[in-house]
């Protein structure tokens, strides 16, 4: 594929600030004080000015455009292997066409019991799907990609897990990705 | 997620992510963001409720290239569960925490 972008390329800035909803839950204050004993969870922080969001601008119409689908809900086949506890960065690839009922949930960093019940409350394959039958998405590029969020360790992500869903979404041809954390 | 978004983007995809966690998202700056008042687990809707999906996740898409970079924006979807009121003060406290397998809590 030749000379492949780097992560975190940093072009021009014209970050928008954004004021947080008033009722918006303090996740990571309240991550910090319930698990105060432990060795505090380091959420990754970009400065809007020195490292602005990576930019690519949407250029074709969602008609005509292939949508790919990234979750972190911790879904995977019921004939795949579950994730495991910590720092689990493998991820799974469902074919487009599996129905809810074949899927499971694992997932130690929230309460799964309604992913369990509808897989669509955090892996929306089957609205996707809906909405290329309407013809408001041209088709979905695929498989799927899911893993299981709540990863400690930000440098396996960034070292092992985005460049590896950076290359299948890429081998996708999709036009435009759906990311979908949990 | 924001680093897998940020990575992909980087490479010529155009992304879009969904987030309940506003202060997680305004952290990690994603490209694109767009903000449920569900509680987590939640990102794209109700059990059981495939027309909702539907819904939010059309929201999302179509509000996807009016989004400026790094902008979260909320999206008019709010959680009114039966018996849910005031889930934002139990949200991720002691009374609610997840568990692990040996039932210590984790961390999301």
């Amino acid at each position: 594929m030749g000379v492949r972008p780097r992560c975190y390329t940093v072009r021009m800035t014209g970050q928008e600030p954004s004021a947080a909803p008033h009722d918006a839950v303090p996740y990571i204050e309240r991550t910090r004080r319930l698990y105060s004993t432990q060795a505090p969870y380091r959420w990754v922080h970009h400065d809007p000015e020195a490292e602005p969001s990576p930019w690519t601008p949407i250029r074709r119409p969602l008609a005509d455009s292939r949508v790919a689908l990234v979750a972190s809900g911790g879904v995977h086949l019921a004939s795949q292997e579950p994730f495991h506890f910590r720092n689990d960065v493998s991820h799974r690839e469902i074919p487009l066409e599996t129905e809810n009922a074949e899927l499971r949930v694992t997932h130690f960093g929230y309460d799964v019991r309604d992913a369990r019940l509808d897989p669509g409350c955090v892996f929306p394959l089957a609205a996707l799907r809906a909405l290329a039958a309407e013809g408001a998405i041209a088709g979905l590029a695929g498989p799927a990609l899911s893993f299981m969020g709540g990863i400690y360790s930000a440098r396996l992500v960034r070292d092992e897990l985005a460049p590896r869903l950076r290359d299948l979404v890429l081998r996708q041809r999709a036009d435009l990705a759906y990311l979908v954390p949990a | 997620m924001g680093l897998i978004a940020r990575c992909i983007e980087a490479a010529g995809i155009p992304t879009v992510s969904m987030t309940s966690a506003w202060d997680v998202t305004a952290a990690v700056r994603p490209p694109r963001s767009l903000y449920v008042h569900h509680p987590l687990g939640h990102q794209t809707g109700r059990p059981g409720d495939l027309p909702g999906q539907i819904a939010l996740v059309r929201a999302a898409l179509e509000a996807a290239p009016s989004l400026a970079r790094g902008e979260i924006r909320a999206l008019p979807f709010r959680w009114d569960a039966p018996g849910a009121e005031g889930w934002e003060a139990r949200a991720y406290t002691a009374a609610e925490a997840p568990t692990g397998p040996d039932g210590k809590p984790v961390r999301g």
